[in-house]
């Protein structure tokens, strides 16, 4: 909000109160009365309103909308609600207490929408209902789509968190065993003192088998054994 | 002409200015006369007043604002004031830069500078190496130039990069490194660079302790000992390939950073090559980080806190003798 308000963009943020974080109340969220105080310290300018009342929605964020596209400070609208239905599916809400319930701006704001629609005759019932059998039957619909939709296969995911595919970090790839072993003796073959002497396959076979002695999980005395000295032969120097 | 790796830095992006109007600075002081806590910006508001912009001090917001303006088709250069207050930043760097990409099909073509590492007198917030942790998390591509050139060059090359990147400039190399000129083209992002070549033994480092181990490879060559020292460049992606020919040739590993000791670019590095070039080892791998401790204040003790020639040349030699 702050950056917002220094850079001066058109901007309309509504808060939309519902009274909770999860379970935890805003009176151990905030300590101001109104969040909309919290407006004139961004250099915004807030205004509050029922969140279930339609007609103050439109006026309100109506109006706010209008400001800020005509080049007011950024607009803040605070609209209460009650969230009325717990977090996730997994909860049932119960810490809202029944005073909570009581307040005007715990109404569902859906059916209060509708009824005020229909109250101002903007609409008669029937089309009213027809609209909300229309609506759940899209709902439905995009349930439905959703399921159709082919799960995901581990084994098809690129797995890739970049647009840019070249850069991305191989963390299980690099040389093979292979390439590395090439690698050495295209440098050796270029370096005569860097050609490990004959002898050294010898050690390295001594070597091996020491460290495989050693890794033996019964004799761990042996693990005391130089494995380092039998590398030492295959040194470059 | 002479040119520093701060002045690099600085030409890249009047470069980028000049070259691309999507192109604008975002941070904290960049803007008007002032240029930046180091000047990193210096001069470049009075050329582009609209594209060199001030912010308030909340790095959380202004990578956040940067965000949204790639989102929409810039290409902005966040410049943190210290890498250590990027940290405030993290959920946005982390969280949404780093996983839009992922999550939507949108890259997210931000760079964000950050002044890294420790100089004299200092202290714990005003010094730390952040590329590790950066590193760690997917969708992101993190930066560590080591010399003014690959300042120059990869810089240009972040803001080209369709997805975030985590630019690392290492302070202490500001004044301190210069180059006669600037190169038009670098190595490729993602290739590692050899830095040095030797026979005896690999020492992989970047930014500022590559010029540390160089010199440790200066001193130890007076010992008749050819230490070969490995630029990564980039610590993501990580150059394996060159890492694991270097340890061919050699036999040995030393990892030298300056951030904390504990995991990071150096226990990676080690991971990697331990992992897939056991057999190339003719010793156990050693690595050189940061004391386990806040940075210290004191000029003393923060040049005993930090990988340096001196302990870089100990290193080599005790794993040079086994």
């Amino acid at each position: 909000m702050n950056i917002a308000a220094v850079e001066q963009v058109p901007l309309v943020v509504v808060a939309t109160n519902n009274h909770y974080a999860y379970s935890t109340p805003n009176d151990r969220e905030f300590a101001c009365d109104d969040l909309v105080e919290r407006a004139i310290g961004y250099g915004f300018e807030g205004y509050n309103l029922d969140g279930t009342d339609l007609a103050a929605c439109l006026d309100v964020i109506g109006g706010a909308v209008k400001r800020a596209r005509a080049g007011r400070p950024p607009q803040l609208v605070v609209a209460s609600v009650l969230r009325l239905s717990g977090h996730g599916e997994h909860d049932d809400a119960s810490y809202v207490s029944e005073e909570m319930k009581r307040q005007a701006f715990a109404r569902d704001c859906v059916k209060v929408a509708e009824q005020t629609i229909i109250e101002s005759n903007l609409l008669d019932p029937g089309h009213a209902g027809r609209m909300a059998q229309r609506r759940r039957r899209a709902g439905g619909r995009g349930s439905c789509h959703r399921s159709k939709e082919a799960v995901p296969e581990a084994d098809k995911e690129d797995w890739c968190a970049l647009s840019t595919r070249d850069l991305v970090d191989h963390v299980g790839r690099g040389m093979t065993k292979h390439e590395c072993r090439m690698s050495k003796e295209i440098k050796c073959s270029n370096d005569e003192r860097c050609r490990p002497p004959f002898w050294s396959f010898v050690f390295d076979i001594v070597s091996s088998f020491v460290i495989r002695i050693s890794s033996l999980p019964h004799e761990h005395h042996l693990s005391r054994s130089d494995p380092g000295s039998a590398g030492k032969t295959v040194a470059r120097r | 002409m002479s040119i520093t790796y701060l002045e690099a830095i600085r030409e890249a992006q009047a470069k980028l200015l000049r070259d691309d109007d999507r192109v604008f600075i975002y941070g904290q002081d960049v803007g008007g006369a002032f240029g930046g806590a180091f000047k990193a910006t210096k001069g470049l508001a009075k050329e582009f007043p609209e594209r060199v912009l001030n912010t308030p001090i909340s790095e959380d917001a202004i990578v956040g604002t940067a965000i949204g303006a790639a989102m929409q088709g810039m290409r902005p250069i966040v410049e943190m004031q210290f890498a250590d207050f990027s940290s405030i930043a993290l959920n946005q760097i982390l969280n949404n830069a780093g996983t839009h990409y992922w999550r939507t099909g949108v890259p997210v073509p931000i760079t964000v500078r950050l002044p890294s590492g420790g100089t004299k007198g200092s202290g714990p917030f005003h010094s730390q190496s952040m590329e590790s942790l950066y590193a760690h998390y997917p969708g992101l591509i993190v930066m560590t130039p080591a010399t003014v050139e690959d300042a120059y060059t990869m810089l240009i090359e972040a803001v080209a990069i369709d997805d975030p990147v985590v630019y690392c400039e290492h302070k202490y190399l500001y004044y301190h490194l210069k180059a006669d000129k600037l190169p038009d083209k670098g190595l490729p992002t993602g290739r590692a660079r050899i830095a040095r070549e030797g026979r005896d033994l690999t020492i992989v480092s970047y930014s500022a302790m590559t010029q540390e181990s160089l010199a440790a490879a200066e001193e130890l060559a007076r010992e008749g000992l050819e230490v070969e020292v490995v630029d990564l460049r980039t610590v993501k992606p990580l150059d394996t390939d060159t890492v694991l020919a270097s340890v061919a040739r050699t036999g040995r590993l030393l990892c030298v950073g300056e951030s904390f000791p504990w995991g990071g670019t150096n226990a990676e590095v080690i991971a990697r090559v331990t992992s897939q070039g056991f057999h190339l080892l003719d010793a156990a791998p050693r690595r050189l980080n940061a004391k386990d401790t806040p940075i210290p204040y004191h000029p003393n003790l923060w040049s005993a806190h930090r990988p340096n020639a001196k302990n870089i040349v100990a290193k080599a030699r005790a794993l040079l003798r086994e």
